[in-house]
């Protein structure tokens, strides 16, 4: 009598109860997982390069000719000093004493370099003895349709002054 | 006569339609597994520590992508954030003989640390901490987005830059 009994779930009713489930584990199992996927890195273009033509440093302003030597168009730049010969990084923040060649933003430079372009900064009123510089580009790039501002740590120079 | 009521009994279990329908037993034989399979999921979702993630990515896979430099010189840590992964603090490992000891930057200088954005720096004497240190090592932490809100995320030893100078 028992498996002469029809009534329960059809099976119409059975299929969608599979497949709701299955979608909603699949669901569940994406969600927690695609963080995992490993997606690409904000970072600069190979080809970013900038150089040092000039530098010239009285012991309390700071000159230097910068040069974009590289393919694409740099924004500005971070450039900091050392204040004691035995130090390797530089820590001190110079952009706070520019004065020409470039707007203070917070911590950077800000000037535009397009490819081959050369300007000179004039930094003023050092007041603590520096010993080398250091100057790392930045841009603005396009990442998921907004714009950017990205450090190009790879291209970073470092410069010792001749102190007069 | 006997066969005959046993016969009878049987037939009248067979006949009996009392009891749980075939719909309420799958109804309940469902509701029981997702009930169940809520309390297993909530009891390991306890155990298990949240990571978080930063940039829409697993914060631990972030620590990949964190790029600085740091030397010691004249009893000044120097650092300097050379990549686009902003540092919210840093554990400095000071290894002397067999062990080490750990400094939280954030927590020892609270008035000097502000992070480390993208081309951000920080120096600090700490001569006073380091003593005749073999090798201090620094372990980067970033800020994480979790269901919690924002929690800091220490990176694995693996993370670790010796600091040069020492």
């Amino acid at each position: 009598m028992l498996l002469q009994d029809k009534k329960g779930v059809s099976i119409m009713v059975g299929y969608i109860l599979l497949i709701v489930g299955a979608l909603v584990m699949g669901g569940l199992v994406y969600q927690g997982l695609k963080t995992y996927v490993p997606t690409e890195i904000i970072d600069c273009p190979e080809g970013v390069s900038i150089f040092i033509k000039e530098k010239v440093y009285d012991g309390n302003n700071l000159k230097i000719t910068l040069v974009n030597n590289g393919f694409f168009n740099i924004n500005g730049y971070f450039i900091h000093a050392t204040t004691t010969q035995e130090q390797k990084v530089a820590t001190l923040d110079l952009s706070e004493f520019i004065k020409e060649g470039g707007i203070k933003g917070g911590g950077f430079v800000l000037s535009l370099f397009e490819p081959n372009d050369e300007k000179p900064s004039n930094f003023e009123g050092i007041d603590i003895e520096i010993y080398s510089i250091q100057i790392i580009p930045m841009r603005f790039q396009k990442e998921d349709s907004r714009k950017r501002f990205v450090a190009c740590g790879n291209s970073k120079i470092n410069e010792d002054l001749n102190h007069k | 006569m006997k066969n005959s009521k046993v016969f009878i009994l049987k037939k009248t279990i067979y006949k009996m339609k009392k009891g749980v329908s075939p719909v309420i037993a799958t109804v309940l034989l469902i509701s029981m597994v997702i009930v169940l399979g809520l309390i297993i999921f909530l009891w390991f979702r306890g155990m298990i520590v949240e990571e978080g993630t930063k940039f829409g990515k697993n914060v631990k896979l972030v620590c990949e992508d964190v790029n600085f430099k740091a030397s010691y010189s004249e009893g000044i840590l120097s650092i300097v954030n050379l990549g686009n992964t902003p540092i919210f603090n840093m554990h400095l490992r000071i290894f002397e003989g067999k062990g080490y000891d750990t400094l939280d930057l954030k927590e020892k200088y609270p008035e000097d640390w502000e992070g480390l954005n993208s081309g951000g720096t920080f120096s600090q004497q700490i001569d006073g901490e380091v003593g005749n240190a073999d090798k201090l090592t620094l372990i980067p932490i970033l800020r994480a987005k979790s269901s919690k809100g924002e929690i800091p995320y220490i990176c694995g030893d693996e993370y670790a830059r010796e600091v040069e100078g020492i």
